[in-house]
């Protein structure tokens, strides 16, 4: 997998928060990270089929990060913990 | 090649031997719990554990390996990433140390055979030792070595057989796994 983001140091403004807008889970590229194990969390901790898994890996791997799961921000909070624990680097925010 | 991993008798399970690998796993694995650090006293009291852990406040480590081990859940936002730290840096740190030990405890064993529980610990601490020695080395994408002498590239090498490791373990338990298993509870 390829580098890691460039960290967002500097304070953003205030971002909006919308009730009614989900929250999604970020899982970032990261060039230590075996593309195979990568899969393989997706499928145990999200249950994803094999298919999915991988499409989410490579999306992850090509685009430097894809969006793996979606709900509410308490979920969110749970999945990005979830992930941490397994090594990936993720983060929520709020839908755009 | 010594097998090191291997279906177990019990469905799903997985034989572990990791003798061959003791020394050098086991120097790298002492390494990443000193990275953790050590588990804070906790209160005997509940409520004091309570109170404690709702006045801690970690901030972002700053060793880049270990920052890379308990990373930030919220980018561009200070106040919402300090809150999730508050909430999850403890457990998270916690349940690494705990992985770390059940390596050094599964060298210790000799052959054992592990659930499928188990063994996607050891393969969350394989990854976690790969990120220490990545980070630390900086690895950018792509696996060539940018270190300019030896010992640089023995934890290479070192980096390199963890990857090797995570793949025969992956490889062993796909061969025991059942598909697209359900969500967890």
């Amino acid at each position: 997998m390829s580098t890691a983001p460039a960290e967002l140091d500097q304070p953003t403004a205030e971002p909006e928060v919308e009730p009614d807008r989900p929250w999604v889970t970020i899982v970032w590229n990261d060039p230590v990270n075996l593309m195979s194990y990568v899969t393989f969390v997706f499928q145990e901790y999200f249950g994803y089929n094999r298919d999915k898994a991988t499409e989410l890996m490579l999306q992850v791997h090509n685009d430097g990060k894809a969006v793996v799961s979606l709900g509410s921000r308490e979920e969110m909070e749970r999945d990005v913990a979830g992930m941490h624990g397994y090594g990936l680097w993720a983060t929520l925010q709020q839908d755009s | 090649m010594t097998v090191l991993f291997s279906s177990g008798q019990a469905p799903g399970s997985v034989q572990v031997d990791l003798r061959p690998l003791a020394w050098w796993v086991r120097l790298y694995t002492l390494d990443l719990l000193e990275l953790l650090g050590p588990a804070p006293d906790q209160p005997t009291d509940p409520l004091d554990a309570l109170a404690a852990s709702a006045a801690s406040n970690p901030e972002r480590p700053t060793d880049p390996a270990l920052a890379r081990l308990i990373p930030d859940g919220v980018i561009g936002d200070d106040q919402a990433a300090m809150e999730f730290r508050r909430f999850t840096h403890e457990s998270l740190l916690t349940r690494k140390r705990a992985d770390a030990q059940l390596l050094l405890d599964l060298i210790d064993t000799g052959v054992s055979e592990v659930d499928r529980d188990i063994a996607q610990r050891l393969l969350a601490v394989l990854n976690d030792l790969r990120l220490m020695l990545g980070t630390r080395m900086q690895v950018a994408d792509g696996d060539e070595f940018h270190g300019d002498d030896f010992s640089d590239l023995a934890v290479y090498v070192s980096y390199l057989r963890l990857a090797w490791l995570q793949e025969e373990l992956l490889s062993a338990l796909a061969l025991t796994s059942a598909d697209d298993r359900p969500k967890d509870a």
